[in-house]
């Protein structure tokens, strides 16, 4: 075995741009997959076969960006417009890509093939980009938030301060008993980052 | 083919407690009741309580969120959350909104409607904007009756002119990316188009604003579009030329302007904001600092760099073809953007 094998390394790609792109990899796009998965089954067992269709393109779009972002490193990224056509082009994996474009073409199939393609894309970007947080389940929302410090520690010592790199994950003020902080995707009215 | 162009947009009505109730049953929820007493848990007394989300609309299925809003009549220093609780293993998420910046958004875009002015709404804001106008009340003081209705107008007025300004963007980017004979960046954007040109229908037809993700539901509930729903399926790679035809026809007759890049794009211009321009030995680059980005510009793009760099009113379809095509490369790797004249950038 080579050091390369052993060392899975980015030939090439510096440290902020690593970290900038991973990190939205998880936490802009990997974070939207769990809940995209739950859409998927509600769809399903609901009969909602239009609503499928709009969220397998929403797994096409989110799982292509992802693998995009740790594979080929764009920063920054292309605008929303084009983002899903480039990152699908990008995909080198033929399989993956076939997978991942007839999501959004293939738009006559079974619902229940459509959503077993859905979960096979998100299982697949999964093994690609590695664990993302689920904030909207009880347990694994602890643990994402203590994948959110890793993240925030790792960026503050490569140098870089604020900015982008975990969107919608912010200090939450001071909960009142019985409350969790949610350090979830949405942002709040108030956020510093936006209006919404 | 766009019929329902002409229609006076109609109000919608807010989902009641008694159909909002029976929904939830339908899908296996809590009460409204029992949400309201987990939501309580994070809310205070003067608080008014909407049920948001798809099932404050009457939209969902049985894994729909369960989305709280509480309105904050003005009070300092509340959280804004999100909170999330958990009652009978179903997730209740709760987020706070004050009620003077309800106010002042309201102002803001009745001003901009007013003036007839582009309002350059984003789809998040759109979507919490409707579900406080339109959501279901579940508790709490009400809103004075002068703001409700205010609200709701408003909020319906701003989303129907959203829709279309979102069907002009998609088109420009459909019409650029064809010129560039990209096909398949040309056919994703001339179906943003439509969708959204059907979302203004729906909206007019009198339902409220639920996003891209309930759009079909809504239209099989008025039966109309069925003339351009067809369009919102992506072509075969074969078939996309004869797509983006029709599209393009559909764009032009329901926005009343040439679907072409000078017609779409008068409101329109390359912002270039950001990129740095260095001339090296045997090469020049331009260099975008915020994200420690670079890329060589070729020999003969010097000329066509300078144009497009120097002329940042000029409006996207008034430049010459080699500056276009010099500031699309620059777009699809997010180094150059679009800028509307509603401040919006794409």
């Amino acid at each position: 075995m080579t050091v390369h094998d052993s060392l899975c390394v980015s030939p090439g790609v510096d440290v902020r741009r690593y970290a900038w792109c991973y990190s939205q990899a998880v936490w802009s796009f990997g974070v939207v997959l769990p809940m995209l998965a739950e859409d998927i089954d509600g769809a399903q067992r609901a009969g909602q076969g239009h609503l499928l269709t709009y969220v397998a393109r929403l797994v096409a779009e989110y799982c292509a960006t992802a693998i995009y972002l740790v594979r080929a490193f764009p920063r920054p990224l292309p605008p929303t417009s084009v983002r899903a056509v480039v990152a699908i082009r990008a995909i080198k994996d033929d399989s993956l890509r076939a997978l991942i474009q007839d999501l959004i073409f293939d738009q006559g199939s079974e619902p229940d093939a459509t959503a077993d393609m859905c979960r096979q894309a998100i299982s697949r970007t999964i093994s690609i980009i590695g664990p993302v947080p689920e904030l909207i389940d009880r347990d694994e929302r602890h643990r994402a938030i203590g994948h959110a410090r890793y993240w925030l520690s790792f960026i503050a010592q490569i140098g870089e301060g604020e900015g982008d790199y975990l969107p919608g994950v912010r200090a939450v003020p001071d909960p009142r008993p019985g409350q969790v902080d949610s350090s979830s995707p949405r942002q709040g009215p108030n956020c510093k980052k936006g209006k919404l | 083919m766009s019929s329902t162009r002409a229609m006076a947009p109609v109000i919608p009505c807010k989902l009641s407690i008694e159909r909002a109730d029976r929904l939830l049953a339908e899908f296996g929820k809590p009460t409204l009741t029992e949400i309201a007493k987990a939501a309580s848990e994070a809310s205070f007394s003067d608080e008014l309580m909407i049920l948001g989300g798809s099932l404050g609309l009457g939209l969902g299925n049985e894994k729909s969120d369960i989305d709280v809003l509480l309105v904050n009549p003005g009070v300092p220093a509340r959280s804004p959350g999100p909170f999330q609780f958990f009652a009978d293993g179903e997730r209740i998420e709760i987020v706070r909104i004050d009620l003077t910046y309800l106010r002042s958004v309201v102002r803001e875009l009745s001003r901009a409607l007013g003036r007839s002015e582009p309002i350059g709404l984003p789809h998040a804001e759109a979507r919490l904007l409707s579900r406080v106008a339109h959501g279901c009340r579940m508790g709490g003081p009400p809103l004075d009756a002068g703001f409700e209705s205010a609200l709701a107008r408003t909020c319906h007025l701003a989303t129907i002119q959203r829709s279309a300004e979102s069907a002009r963007q998609h088109g420009l980017v459909a019409a650029l990316a064809l010129e560039q004979e990209d096909e398949l960046i040309a056919s994703w954007n001339a179906r943003g188009a439509i969708e959204a040109i059907l979302q203004r229908d729906v909206l007019r037809s009198g339902l409220p604003y639920a996003g891209s993700k309930w759009l079909t539901e809504q239209l099989a509930m008025l039966e109309c579009g069925a003339a351009i729903r067809p369009l919102l399926q992506l072509p075969r790679p074969g078939d996309r030329q004869a797509y983006l035809t029709d599209c393009l026809a559909v764009i032009a007759d329901s926005l009343d302007t040439p679907a072409t890049i000078p017609g779409l794009g008068e409101t329109a211009r390359w912002d270039t904001a950001g990129l740095g321009h260095y001339h090296l030995p045997g090469a020049d680059v331009l260099v975008q600092q915020e994200h420690n980005a670079v890329i060589e510009l070729a020999a003969d793009a010097g000329p066509a760099w300078a144009e497009l760099s120097c002329r940042p009113e000029q409006p996207i379809g008034g430049e010459t073809r080699s500056v276009r095509d010099v500031a699309w490369q620059l777009y699809v790797r997010g180094l150059a953007g679009i800028r509307w004249e509603n401040g919006g950038r794409q």
